[in-house]
């Protein structure tokens, strides 16, 4: 156990520790080593319980510049007083002369004199009012003055006072904090202290260290139950780590990524999935509006989307309103990632299916921010284009990404989106809360939807899900802002993967 | 959307309104919560016929089996009771259609319901008045038939509801209260739409207001007159079927009006199931279950449709139904989701993440391995931002936030961030790959990193490594930069054009900033580099 202590010990420590039968003011002498660096090597003694060391300030006063030049010629109090006498009223524009002091020097006098009631003013001369008595005792000042040098500490309470007094006239005395240390040996410090014990141990392993190795050098122990500076090292955003967490597990399920701005046509965010122009969404209210406009997209495509609107395409009825070409091509930032669905699926090539397409992206929409609302935020998108795809597989592919992200208990129900039919909204059961999380909308693309897409009817699966929640939950954050305030704080402390690893 | 709440009170004598039933009514999908006030229904935009109590009730009540779905008979019209449209209404409203309620007690409940649904229909499908206006009249004060026409706003004066003396139309598109919030709609018409009756007399200017004469029902009202009018016809029959429908739960008979527009004329409203096309065959398929057409009828029946042979009738009410696959729909909700088991096709198909994103965790790796943290920010950037460093940005028009512009580069979002976090401890070393977009739109690909404290030597060695170990050929080319320190920043080049920047920033943008720490910067565009690997 000692022995295990004594490795711990620096070399500086163990320089000390020989020579801790002497007192403090010693210890210099008797190591050689600097005044801060003993401080700092006899506290980290301390705290490896060898001694207690006690610290005292005391605070020392000497005379200053005119404090020095007081003391020979009297302070300008006493001066003033000399030139008075009893019952003749000195004028002041006498007293400078008579008293020989400056300007300043009277002013401070007639001042002091005053405090003490030893004289009083009449007229503009200077009238004695205090006994002869009075006179020939000395001042506290005075009192205090000859005491010099002293410390505060030992000052009775009138020295004290005078002590104010004096401070604050220019240079009279000066003041010093000092710090003074002793220390105590403990029961340990005291079985160990003068030991002889190896003087040298190494510290750091260098390149001439090893060079020069010979052998038979102790190195010192380290307690490594002493806590260390902290570590900042490089880190992915939380955000990101959970998004590529989600990648694995699509591409893993055989899904291919789609990527595609934020800025598009509101042809691709709404017309192209059957979204009606005069829907409440395609409003500034909810969407962000650009002053941009594009290009459409090749003719036979518009013809079939505009189809789909105006009279049906598929066997639909249509929506039968005047469709608005220039409406379509109204730059917006995307609500959601549909939008890439709808481009991949307008250039996709229908013989090679089935094609499965993901995406994880921002989306827009025009909210003020809370705890629970932010104006961008991810969606995780996913396409399957299949000639035998049915409803069961929807669910089944949906099944598989929550259960991967942790959920396990999964319900459907029937739920509306203009471009989907069958729609279902995904409900997810949330252990920790005890209650079902509303996750977002999945289901198979209407006719009036893959049919103007794709040129013919292969039943699409289609879902679009905000991730923000997944996200949140994973990394417990409560309050949506969280997400994008990156407190570096919190971000440092945040366990790598969340909560699910 | 909107939510519809219906009080225990109202709905507790028709439905249980325990947390299994609740959870029924979803599995029909209707997104509603038990609420302290009652049931809560989220307003959906395909089934207004659910924004009423009596629709939402029968809608329950048809999918527990406890009713049954029901016939809407229409009465012929008597030979007065007409609406006659004038060729002068056509460019400003150009359609009406109407019916007659009778037998119908007016009781204050059933006057609150129709006010409500008339208010909730103008909001959602009526798309604020502008697709469709509602109005309700007492028929025994209107003297058929009656004339949809327009006139010249001066030649219009009457006593709108909620005034107490005759107005001039414009009077009322200036003054009065309803008449404020919907003059837009009439804005710039040479004419203005009215219903006139036999008589001559103002029945009402749609889609602004009914006159207080013959346009206000009250609990003497025997009969009802509603009328829709608006731009698109198909709108105003679904609405018609939807009004009258809820008539009819309300205790009410439906008799037509005849609607005239030059030769054409046709009755409203038409309150017969309609029949359409349905193959069991391609439902199974389509949803991947085995249901027998034995099982039709009475899943039919849940939605309040019925199937006949190869033909789904559906109600009136059901306005939504466009395609087969609305109906197929119904079927798998009548059939339960829960029903529906989730099966992974065992196909094989190849997965892989895009290029960008593989290109984008290359430089993510490189840059943590060299110690850097990762940010997100938002991709706008706020007015103040936008002014203090003098930039041109995309604007977000009508935006709700603070945050008003697309950010034009990743540089001014990492500043926020430095300011929120000027007091955690250092060294702050940042980076951020993300989005960008100039004034017109263009969208750039940018990589933003940042040592704080650093200097511009840290930045210079950082940009070495980065580019030998990415292999992009990209050069330094010093100049003086606005926000950085003078003979302390360079653009980064590649291919002879300017691709970004490093910079240590000057004091002075630091300390505007509200920055308490030395910053050395890096951003260059990778868009043209990724794309090429």
């Amino acid at each position: 156990m000692k022995n295990a202590l004594i490795a711990t010990l620096s070399t500086h420590e163990r320089a000390l520790l020989t020579h801790l039968t002497k007192p403090y003011e010693a210890l210099k002498e008797a190591t050689k080593l600097e005044d801060a660096t003993i401080v700092k090597t006899l506290l980290s003694l301390e705290t490896k319980g060898f001694l207690t060391l006690s610290t005292t300030k005391t605070m020392h006063i000497t005379t200053g510049v005119n404090g020095i030049r007081y003391a020979r010629t009297g302070l300008p109090e006493r001066k003033l007083l000399s030139a008075l006498k009893p019952h003749h009223p000195l004028p002041i524009s006498e007293a400078q002369k008579a008293s020989g002091l400056s300007e300043n020097e009277l002013k401070v006098a007639l001042g002091i004199l005053k405090g003490k009631a030893f004289i009083s003013l009449d007229q503009g001369a200077i009238l004695l009012t205090a006994s002869p008595a009075e006179c020939i005792k000395k001042t506290f000042e005075e009192q205090l003055l000859e005491k010099l040098p002293t410390t505060k500490e030992s000052l009775s309470p009138e020295m004290l006072h005078a002590l104010q007094a004096v401070q604050k006239r220019k240079d009279i005395i000066e003041m010093q904090e000092k710090t003074e240390r002793t220390y105590t040996l403990t029961q340990l410090g005291k079985e160990l202290a003068g030991t002889k014990i190896e003087s040298e141990v190494l510290e750091e392993v260098t390149p001439e260290l090893i060079r020069n190795w010979q052998g038979a050098k102790q190195f010192r122990a380290y307690d490594l139950s002493l806590p260390v500076a902290p570590i900042i090292g490089g880190k992915k955003h939380f955000v990101t780590e959970a998004i590529e967490k989600a990648v694995r597990i699509w591409t893993d399920m055989g899904f291919t990524e789609m990527t595609g701005t934020l800025i598009d046509s509101e042809f691709w965010v709404f017309d192209a999935l059957y979204t009606p122009q005069d829907h409440p969404g395609r409003e500034m209210q909810d969407t962000f509006f650009l002053p941009l406009q594009f290009p459409l997209p090749e003719t036979k495509l518009v013809k079939r989307v505009q189809q789909a609107h105006e009279q049906g395409i598929g066997g639909s009825t249509g929506w039968q309103y005047t469709w608005s070409a220039k409406k379509a091509q109204q730059g917006v930032l995307r609500t959601h990632t549909t939008s890439l669905s709808a481009r991949t699926l307008a250039s996709l090539d229908s013989t090679k299916l089935p094609a499965k397409y993901f995406a994880i992206g921002k989306v827009f929409r025009n909210e003020t921010v809370d705890w629970s609302h932010g104006f961008e935020f991810y969606q995780t998108e996913g396409i399957v284009v299949d000639e035998r795809a049915t409803f069961r597989h929807l669910l089944g592919y949906l099944t598989e990404f929550y259960k991967k992200m942790g959920f396990e208990k999964i319900k459907f129900v029937p739920s509306f989106f203009p471009y989907t039919e069958p729609s279902v909204e995904i409900h997810v059961w949330h252990q920790g809360k005890k209650q079902w999380l509303e996750l977002g909308g999945a289901g198979i693309f209407r006719p009036e939807v893959s049919i103007a897409l794709l040129g013919k009817p292969i039943p699409i699966l289609a879902w679009g899900q905000g991730f923000d929640r997944i996200i949140m939950d994973a990394y417990k954050i409560t309050d949506l802002r969280d997400m994008y305030r990156n407190n570096l704080k919190q971000m440092r402390a945040m366990p790598r993967g969340g909560n699910n690893g | 959307m909107a939510k519809v709440v219906f009080t225990k009170e109202k709905l507790g004598k028709q439905l249980a309104l325990t947390p299994k039933a609740i959870e029924e009514i979803q599995q029909i999908g209707i997104p509603a919560e038990l609420t302290e006030e009652g049931v809560e229904v989220e307003a959906l935009a395909n089934r207004p016929d659910l924004y009423s109590l009596q629709g939402f009730v029968r809608t329950v009540k048809l999918y527990q089996g406890k009713i049954k779905p029901k016939e809407y008979p229409v009465t012929k019209p008597e030979k007065t009771h007409r609406i006659i449209i004038k060729p002068d209404v056509e460019e400003i409203r150009p359609h009406t259609v109407g019916a007659l309620i009778k037998n119908m007690t007016i009781t204050q409940e059933v006057l609150e319901t129709l006010i409500d649904i008339q208010e909730k229909m103008h909001k959602t499908i009526g798309r604020k008045r502008k697709k469709c206006a509602i109005g309700i009249y007492p028929a025994e004060k209107i003297a058929f038939p009656l004339t949809f026409t327009a006139k010249k706003p001066k030649e219009i004066t009457f006593t709108p509801l909620g005034a107490t003396k005759a107005c001039t139309a414009e009077e009322i598109l200036t003054t009065h209260q309803t008449g404020k919030e919907y003059a837009h709609l009439l804005e710039k018409a040479p004419r203005y739409p009215l219903f006139i009756d036999a008589t001559g007399t103002i029945l009402s200017m749609p889609p602004i207001i009914n006159s207080a004469e013959t346009g206000q029902v009250t609990l003497t009202t025997k009969e009802l007159f509603i009328e829709c009018s608006g731009m698109h016809l198909q709108t105003l029959n679904k609405v018609l079927a939807l009004l009258t429908t809820l008539c009819v739960e309300l205790g009410g008979t439906v008799q037509g009006i005849q609607i005239e527009r030059g030769k054409e004329t046709f009755i409203t409203p038409t309150l017969s199931y309609t029949k359409h096309p349905f193959s069991l065959e391609r439902a199974n398929t389509l949803l991947g279950t085995k249901i027998t057409e034995k099982e039709l009828p009475k899943l039919c029946e849940k939605m309040g449709h019925r199937y006949d042979k190869g033909t789904i009738e559906y109600p009136p009410w059901r306005t939504d139904i466009m395609h087969e696959v609305d109906l197929i729909e119904d079927l798998a909700i009548a059939y339960g989701y829960e029903k529906i088991t989730p099966e992974v096709p065992s196909f094989a198909t190849t997965g892989s993440e895009s290029p960008q994103r593989r290109q984008e965790q290359k430089i993510s790796s490189l840059l943590i391995g060299t110690g850097f943290q990762e940010i997100m920010t938002y991709h706008a950037i706020t007015e103040e931002e936008k002014k203090r460093y003098h930039l041109k940005a995309l604007a977000l028009e009508g935006a709700k936030t603070e945050y008003k512009y697309l950010r034009p580069n990743l540089l001014i979002p990492a500043l926020r961030v430095y300011h929120e976090n000027k007091d955690v401890s250092y060294p702050q070393n940042l980076y951020e790959i993300g989005t960008v977009s100039d004034e017109k739109g263009t969208e750039r690909t940018h990589i933003l990193v940042t040592y704080s404290p650093g200097t511009i030597t840290h930045i210079q060695q950082l940009f070495n490594y980065l580019s030998e170990q990415l292999q992009f050929p990209l050069t330094l080319k010093q100049a003086p930069l606005p926000l950085c320190i003078p003979g302390r920043s360079a653009f980064i080049m590649h291919a002879k054009k300017e691709i970004g920047y490093i910079g240590e920033i000057h004091p002075s943008t630091l300390k505007n900033a509200g920055l308490k720490m030395p910053l050395a910067v890096l951003e260059i565009d990778i868009t043209d580099l990724i794309s090429k690997k």
